[in-house]
């Protein structure tokens, strides 16, 4: 009934518009309905993805967002619409980069970085490696010891087992792009986190952007020292390092260190923006 | 229920159908949407030629993000499942280029509106198909050009300004388009979406303290990756930076509302030029702030858009002729 009722409606306003336009064909009070339809349904998927987003706290997205999130799934995902639209949201964050050390059979060793502005152009592929390093960035989830494997509840290490898996298969992927593309024997990816100056350090210490200081190699473990330890340097532990941690296994030799020379107490919070990086 | 109140009911709703079909179903010129269709299918173009350039880096089994890999991250259990690409399961280097090839054509064949109505599904069929290999390498400027491309090809922007109406005999200037249900229901949908991007963009920032105390401007200006244009020198003039930070936040919040009065549109969409322009020339995003001001477009009345098209567009021997017939002293 509510739809022959929409029908008529339609229906009525179809004729007042052919009067009113000029246009050639005027479509039917029932197409106009189905479009309707459809339009709403589309317009749905469109803020499906952004409003799960938006919502979302330490508990996950509002139970308003994620039925509408989940039932558009297949239509947003498939054409392209599940973004989130966090441009330099919630807060600008520090860029995060791949630092590569690359050693050919004759023992001769280079290093690259992700994205090099010197070296990949133009700017739209100098943008795409960016954005690279920072999907990488983003999956990443720190490996657990045995110990945390056996106080975790099952459910939440399953969870971790399939994001550590998807990071550790997509830093794999990379490793072999670049043995590949530069043709060595071995490859080491490294996260590199790009600190953001205050404007003290900029203009009374005179710091430049690109200064090496700013520039901080990321560790694959836990970051939380229960018993201190010393300052944990990767690039030149490869035991604890991120490409030193045994694939798909957690790390139980690894020595947590601390990151104080990310400097992230110096500033702000600079934490947080999953999204900035696909501006 | 009195009768009256019912009348007053069914009036209302009357009115809210009228308004609903006069916004999505009365007929648009093709004017606006024929520019925008030039302008994306450009950006497609070069899109994707840098993809057809670097084809092995990021297509193929030794590709950044492998085939394999690539199919991991679209499993069933991703959060991204409903997302698929034939190029998942494409290893040949030359058919990888083929196909980025062929986007390239069917993009140029859109901008030149060639076959318009055939091509531009084509053209977003194959970015689309490109953008699900590329997961880890997308940024808003995909997203922009795939959601235009989307909404053109719905409409019949290729009936002005094209080879089509060229080959068709109309005249290419102003006057030889017709208004259409289609085009309004494309430049609607484009309207609408920039609205949601631009108040979800607003909000998100709401989250964070860096927007609200007047900071955030500073550091993105600091962040050397983004950096094309060293505007470091703002951070001496701490109230311009917080001035231009609470600008941003309160423009992209509030356009879904300043956009759609005729009075206040010229300043929603002259900031928009101005956010974006600065995107674009400062931190080293020209295409996608060019993506976005092209998205803009949508709220510029097709009638306009003709007038400034014949403008630039007419000889300036007929130009010349007329200000002589004008000021025949040539004076003004």
């Amino acid at each position: 009934m509510c739809l022959t009722l929409c029908e008529t409606l339609m229906a009525k306003l179809a004729n007042e518009s052919t009067t009113l336009s000029n246009q050639n064909v005027a479509l039917s009070g029932t197409w106009k309905l189905v479009i309707t339809l459809l339009l709403l349904l589309h317009l749905l998927a469109v803020i499906a993805e952004p409003f799960a987003l938006f919502t979302r706290g330490a508990n996950g997205s509002s139970p308003a967002a994620l039925p509408i999130r989940k039932n558009m799934a297949p239509y947003a995902e498939f054409v392209y619409l599940n973004h989130g639209y966090f441009f330099f949201a919630p807060n600008p964050a520090p860029s995060h980069l791949l630092e590569c050390n690359l050693k050919s059979t004759s023992g001769e060793q280079s290093r690259l970085r992700f994205p090099d502005r010197r070296v990949q152009w133009p700017r739209l592929l100098y943008h795409r490696h960016f954005m690279l390093a920072e999907f990488l960035h983003q999956l990443h989830v720190e490996p657990i010891t045995e110990q945390d494997v056996a106080n975790t509840p099952k459910d939440l290490l399953n969870v971790w087992r399939m994001e550590r898996s998807r990071f550790e298969m997509v830093r794999d992927s990379m490793i072999k792009h670049l043995k590949h593309r530069y043709s060595v024997d071995s490859a080491e990816i490294f996260r590199m986190e790009h600190r953001l100056p205050s404007d003290v350090e900029v203009f009374r210490d005179k710091l430049p952007l690109n200064d090496e200081r700013l520039y901080v190699v990321l560790p694959d473990q836990s970051v939380i020292a229960p018993s201190g330890g010393p300052i944990n340097d990767p690039i030149n532990d490869p035991i604890s390092g991120p490409s030193g941690a045994p694939t798909g296994s957690p790390v139980p030799e690894a020595i947590p260190g601390e990151v104080s020379k990310s400097g992230k107490s110096i500033l702000k919070p600079q934490a947080g923006d999953h999204e900035q990086g696909q501006r | 229920m009195k009768p009256g109140s019912t009348n007053i009911l069914s009036n209302w709703f009357l009115d809210i159908g009228r308004t609903w079909d006069q916004f999505w179903f009365a007929p648009r010129l093709p004017y606006t949407l024929a520019v925008i269709r030039i302008a994306c299918g450009a950006m497609l173009v070069y899109v994707h030629t840098i993809w057809a350039i670097f084809v092995t880096d990021f297509m193929g089994s030794n590709a950044w993000i492998d085939n394999a890999t690539i199919r991991q991250l679209h499993a069933a259990d991703s959060g991204m499942a409903w997302a698929w690409s034939w190029l998942w399961y494409v290893e040949s280097p030359i058919l990888l280029g083929l196909h980025e090839w062929l986007a390239i054509l069917l993009s140029a064949a859109m901008m030149l509106g060639f076959a318009t109505r055939i091509v531009t599904p084509l053209a977003w069929w194959f970015t689309l198909m490109t953008c699900h290999r590329m997961t880890g390498t997308l940024f808003g400027l995909d997203q922009v050009v795939v959601m235009l491309c989307m909404y053109l090809m719905i409409a019949s922007c290729g009936s002005v300004y094209s080879i089509d109406a060229l080959m068709a005999k109309r005249v290419w200037t102003s006057g030889s388009g017709h208004p259409s249900v289609w085009n309004n229901i494309a430049t609607r949908l484009i309207q609408l979406h920039l609205c949601v991007i631009y108040i979800f963009g607003g909000l998100s920032k709401m989250r964070g303290d860096m927007w609200f105390e007047g900071s955030a401007m500073w550091y993105t200006l600091v962040n050397y990756e983004y950096q094309s244009l060293d505007m470091t020198w703002l951070g001496r003039y701490p109230f311009i930076i917080a001035s231009l930070t609470a600008f941003t936040i309160f423009w992209e919040t509030f356009y879904c509302a300043l956009v759609w009065p005729r009075i206040t549109r010229p300043i929603a969409l002259g900031a928009a030029f101005f956010v974006h322009g600065g995107i674009a020339l400062a931190l080293g995003m020209v295409t996608f702030g060019s993506g976005m001001i092209i998205a803009n477009f949508a709220f510029l009345e097709p009638e306009f858009t003709s007038r400034l098209v014949a403008r630039f567009s007419r000889p300036k021997s007929i130009d010349s002729a007329q200000s002589i017939r004008r000021f025949p002293n040539g004076k003004s």
